[in-house]
């Protein structure tokens, strides 16, 4: 922040603000209230409700320009002859604002009448009643009598789709939900129509509104005419317990405030001045809570005894999985059990999951369980800088320059996105989005530029990028270290040439070149990647290709710039912080290096095995073989989550012994000896790190589902009664140890973490040293482009997110029941019409799904989300090399005969 | 009840300007700095196209000018010369503002009505005419006043409204 300030007198108390603070900021930080409707912290100013009106004036001046005094002495005010608003009124040195003075109130107090002329006063029946700000400032400012005899203005109450109510004659057309719609969620739904005394916000021709589904505008409105529908009279505000926690649908960490009476949760809201998000919440964090209390929730642990599940005690599962692994372990090695899952638990449970497989000897433990090829436990921490200050989302929204690689924002890390789209809107933010589909971001609209990333062509753009920076000039500041890796890396690129790059990739040379130099020569900028990277065949490859091209444009070493992980889960950072991977302990530490492990050693009072375990992949062809006995599974439906669904079948059939930790009775846990009942992330406390790195606190908002046990509970009962001394007294005592052990987590605490958590960073010994190395395709060649059949694109989209989301019944109904993909010219090649159904057919097995147009999708691929309940993209076969492909075709359609 | 009558889609397909209309879009766009510059020249063919501008056709606009369909939707709603609702061939707008009403146009307006069968805002059953009061169209020195689609027809009484009627077919 400049040092240069001015000062501002509000009702006689002098304040030094930044020159352009708008006066209600300026007040704000002089303890002055000043009221306001269409004022937004995240929205321009407008000055479109005028409640906020205060006199203002500046200090009268001689022709030389110095002040006139008054008989008094101080200085003669020269008041504007009209009240001003103060939310588009920015600061001037000496300027004097008067809140309260005799005309400032008769103002204020005239707008208010003028805001009642038409609004019902409806409060008894209306949903905002209780926390309106229309209701408080009435009352405030309001008289308590109306001089208006004249019929009030009426409009017809409209559903605007499944979630948005709106009540037209309570509008006081602020029009902050048409602001905040356009430039935050980019969606551009909601408009003022019929402007004029009947002015009514609604949607295109009164249509059920087709967007995110966000219910931001109703969050963003300061009165009862935008309401939740699934909220709907359900509970007045002052009737609800309200409890801050941190959402659990993806890795963006947003502070969620759910309203609860009873045991059940009847709302969630964002949180207006606290967590990463505020206010913003997405359809998923906002409407999808009523999986907490669905039906088919498990009240109790399951056992496989004869043939079938049935229900049986805690302490009998318990000690018949105790039981259970002890006999294995002695019979076939420790070696033959595998600890699978785990990155939608919290970090104490994280912690103790792999405790409990280190303490019984094995390393295969790894919550990574969609990898399709083995990956280093810290190689998504290298690429990001190596334990190096992450950037906050708050700051990726204001960098000049923002690289998008690969993964679809609107599914992955909604908030992610909206930050991205404010950025473009407000601060100047340039998008480059590389992906196969022309995804949300990519949209001519965000005016950035969209490269068409071809399946099989994600290492040659990479290479692309790094050689077209590094012809840019030296790149500045790396460590001696990393370049130490230049020569050599030098002399790879130069193999790249922009033709072969261009028959690759199918991008022009032209557009790879403008993008390298826009990252180049940004001051700030970001990498922003996700699963598609890390879940690709050439995962490993691609993340070093990633951390040259950060090294070559200085995303890495310049000041505010950063290369970002947003991963699929709440808990995916936690559970590589954790150790949940096979070859890393906690906190990244070497399990070959005898002093790292010697205080985890020292701790949990047992020897840890010293060389790397099997990763997710790895485990599931052992186990598929008969290597791996024994697999807990912790949160996670492996057979959809695992890339080969046959080989997971064939595991979970083949083994000896199968535990599952969930909330639901999936199609894994039906296939499990032993499944635990765990409980959601509203019953529980801990820790969880979003993609930011920050550690956020959740916090227990309902007691444990009668008969459900959270995970710490359950790991501690089995450990116990393997003979391990555990006595966690909850959650904070195994943070306690977490903070002691794990270096980066070192000297942080519960008491810490509100209502804002620290961002670890290395604190050293967590770092892992960076490098510049070529990255060979193993894909390039004329194979990648000559293959028969369609590419398969799959992803996660916004409604969408697995198991959880298949038990909320909004969310099923927003998204619509699956469908496979494919652009209309694909789709008329095809001989198909939208609506028919379509085979498609993998190595492994085929699905058949309704074929769909979607003009994202490119010539020859087929996009197939792969989160719907009756959609398992695994059963195809697991993709290797560039991708899967497959063959599509009409399903025949056979004719039954008879009844 | 302020709701604004159900539009009426004529098609549910995404609509496409015919050729004429085309060119007449492409020649609108030439006058201005950019696409979204050009929505109310666009709209007005397409009521010309059209005849009243049905959904389609302001998700048509909304492509071609590349705005936000809602965002034509809000511009469209606040003139009241586009017609978001079918009208008939000829869409008789008689004005009643102070002027017109001093020299006639009640009366006028009556036999209107008595003759049409049809009142304020409705469409005689062959489609041949819509019947709708207005405010001033800014002839208030040739009183009274009617407007016939784009056409101005002034100093009207009920012998020139018959004549008028009989040549709209």
């Amino acid at each position: 922040m400049s040092a240069k300030t001015v000062k501002v007198t509000i009702n006689g108390r002098a304040i030094a603000v930044p020159p352009g603070t708008l006066l209600t900021d300026a007040a704000r930080a002089a303890e002055v209230h000043i009221p306001v409707f269409c004022s937004h912290p995240r929205l321009p100013p407008l000055g479109a409700c005028r409640i906020c009106v205060v006199e203002v004036g500046m200090p009268r001046r001689d022709r030389d320009g110095s002040p006139v005094l008054g008989a008094d002495g101080s200085p003669e005010i020269a008041w504007m002859p009209k009240p001003q608003t103060a939310c588009t009124t920015t600061v001037a040195d000496g300027m004097v604002v008067a809140t309260e003075s005799p005309g400032a109130v008769r103002a204020r107090k005239g707008v208010m009448e003028f805001l009642l002329v038409n609004h019902p006063l409806d409060c008894p029946v209306c949903d905002e009643g209780g926390e309106c700000q229309l209701q408080d400032l009435a009352f405030a400012f309001g008289h308590d009598f109306s001089r208006m005899d004249e019929a009030k203005r009426t409009f017809v109450s409209e559903d605007l789709g499944p979630v948005v109510k709106k009540e037209a004659n309570r509008c006081i057309v602020c029009m902050r939900c048409v602001r905040y719609c356009d430039e935050i969620m980019g969606e551009d739904a909601l408009t003022a129509h019929q402007r004029g005394v009947r002015t009514e916000i609604s949607s295109f021709d009164r249509q059920p509104l087709e967007c995110e589904q966000c219910g931001n505008c109703i969050e963003v409105c300061p009165v009862g005419a935008l309401t939740a529908l699934p909220y709907r009279f359900k509970a007045r505000p002052w009737d609800l317990r309200q409890h801050v926690t941190i959402c659990p649908w993806c890795s963006n960490g947003c502070s969620v405030r759910l309203g609860v009476r009873g045991t059940e949760i009847l709302r969630a809201r964002g949180t207006e001045h606290r967590g990463v998000n505020q206010e913003y919440l997405c359809a998923r964090g906002r409407f999808g809570y009523s999986f907490v209390s669905a039906a088919e929730r498990l009240t109790g642990p399951l056992l496989r005894l004869g043939g079938a599940l049935a229900p049986a005690g805690f302490d009998e599962a318990v000690a018949f999985t105790a039981s259970r692994l002890r006999e294995i372990a002695a019979r076939h090695g420790p070696g033959s059990i595998a600890f699978l899952g785990g990155e939608k638990l919290t970090v104490e449970e994280q912690y103790l999951f792999q405790k409990l497989a280190r303490t019984l000897g094995t390393s295969h433990v790894d919550a990574r369980t969609r990898l399709t090829a083995p990956l280093p436990g810290d190689a998504i921490l290298k690429a990001t800088g190596g334990g190096r200050p992450a950037l906050s989302l708050e700051e990726l929204g204001s960098a000049g320059e923002v690289l998008v690689l690969g993964d679809d924002l609107q599914g992955e890390g909604p908030f992610a996105q909206a930050v991205l789209i404010r950025g473009q809107h407000q601060n100047g933010l340039h998008l480059t989005v590389a992906h196969p589909r022309r995804v949300k971001l990519a949209r001519p609209k965000f005016r950035g530029e969209w490269l068409a990333l071809r399946p099989g062509g994600e290492v040659a753009l990479l290479n692309a990028l790094a050689r077209a920076a590094l012809d840019l000039g030296e790149p500045q500041g790396m460590p001696p270290g990393v370049a130490a890796g230049l020569p050599a890396l030098r002399q790879a690129l130069a193999a790249w040439t922009p033709e072969k790059v261009e028959r690759v990739t199918g991008i022009e040379p032209a557009a790879v070149a403008a993008a390298a130099r826009r990252l180049r020569e940004t001051p700030r900028k970001a990498i922003v990647f996700g699963r598609a990277l890390v879940e690709h065949p050439q995962a490993a490859a691609l993340l070093q290709a990633v951390e040259n091209l950060a090294w070559l444009t200085g995303a890495l070493t310049a000041e505010r710039s950063f290369v970002m992980y947003v991963g699929p889960h709440s808990g995916t950072q936690g559970a590589l912080d954790m150790g949940l991977v096979p070859d890393r302990l906690p906190g990244y530490l070497d399990p070959a290096d005898a002093a790292a492990r010697a205080p985890f050693e020292k701790q949990w009072g047992v020897a840890l095995p010293s060389a790397p375990g099997m990763t997710a992949p790895e485990i599931l062809k052992a186990a598929a073989g008969g290597r791996v006995r024994a697999l807990w599974i912790a949160g996670d439906n492996w057979l959809r989550s695992a890339p080969d669904r046959a080989l997971a079948e064939q595991a979970l059939a083949g083994a000896e012994l199968v535990i599952v930790s969930e909330l639901f009775l999936t199609e894994t846990a039906r296939a499990a000896h032993v499944v635990f009942p765990a409980v959601s992330f509203a019953e529980k406390e801990g820790v969880v790190v979003n993609c930011e790195r920050r550690l956020q606190r959740t916090a227990r908002a309902l007691s444990p589902l009668r008969g459900a046990r959270t995970d710490r509970e359950t790991f501690q009962a089995v450990a116990r009664a393997l003979g391990a001394g555990w006595s966690y007294r909850g959650a904070e005592d195994v943070y306690r140890e977490i903070a002691r052990l794990v270096p980066g987590y070192r000297g942080t605490g519960w008491g810490t973490m509100l209502p804002l958590g620290p961002r670890w960073a290395s604190d050293g010994a967590a770092a892992v040293a960076g490098s510049l190395a070529p990255v060979a395709d193993a894909q390039a060649g004329p194979g990648v482009l000559a293959g028969d059949g369609l590419w398969l694109l799959s992803g996660g989209v916004l409604f969408q997110q697995g198991s959880l989301s298949h038990r909320v019944e909004l969310l099923q109904k927003l998204a619509k029941g699956a469908r496979a993909f494919f652009g209309a010219g694909e789709l008329q090649r095809l001989g198909l019409a939208e609506g028919d159904a379509v085979v498609l057919e993998g190595p492994a097995g085929s699905l058949t799904l309704p074929a769909a147009v979607d003009d994202s999708v490119p010539p020859g691929a087929v996009f197939v989300p792969y989160a719907y309940p009756e959609v398992q993209v695994n059963r195809l076969g697991a993709p290797a090399g560039a991708g899967l492909r497959v063959k599509a075709r009409r399903a025949e359609v056979t004719a039954r005969v008879g009844a | 009840m302020s709701r604004a009558p159900a539009t009426v889609a004529l098609e549910t397909r995404p609509l496409e300007w015919p050729e004429a209309a085309r060119k007449q879009v492409e020649e609108a766009l030439t006058h201005y700095p950019n696409r979204r510059s050009a929505v109310l020249p666009a709209l007005w063919i397409a009521q010309r196209t059209w005849g009243w501008i049905p959904p389609e056709a302001l998700r048509l606009v909304a492509r071609t000018v590349e705005l936000p369909e809602p965002e034509v939707f809000g511009i469209a709603t606040f003139y009241t010369m586009f017609n978001l609702q079918p009208v008939g061939r000829h869409h008789l707008q008689l004005c009643l503002t102070v002027s017109c009403s001093l020299v006639g146009a009640d009366r006028l307006y009556e036999h209107l009505r008595r003759r049409l069968g049809i009142g304020h805002g409705e469409t005689t059953p062959d489609g041949r005419f819509t019947l709708r009061k207005v405010e001033c169209l800014a002839a208030c020195g040739n009183g009274p006043c009617m407007q016939v689609n784009e056409d101005y027809y002034e100093n009207l009484d009920e012998a020139a409204v018959d004549r008028i009627l009989e040549k709209l077919t």
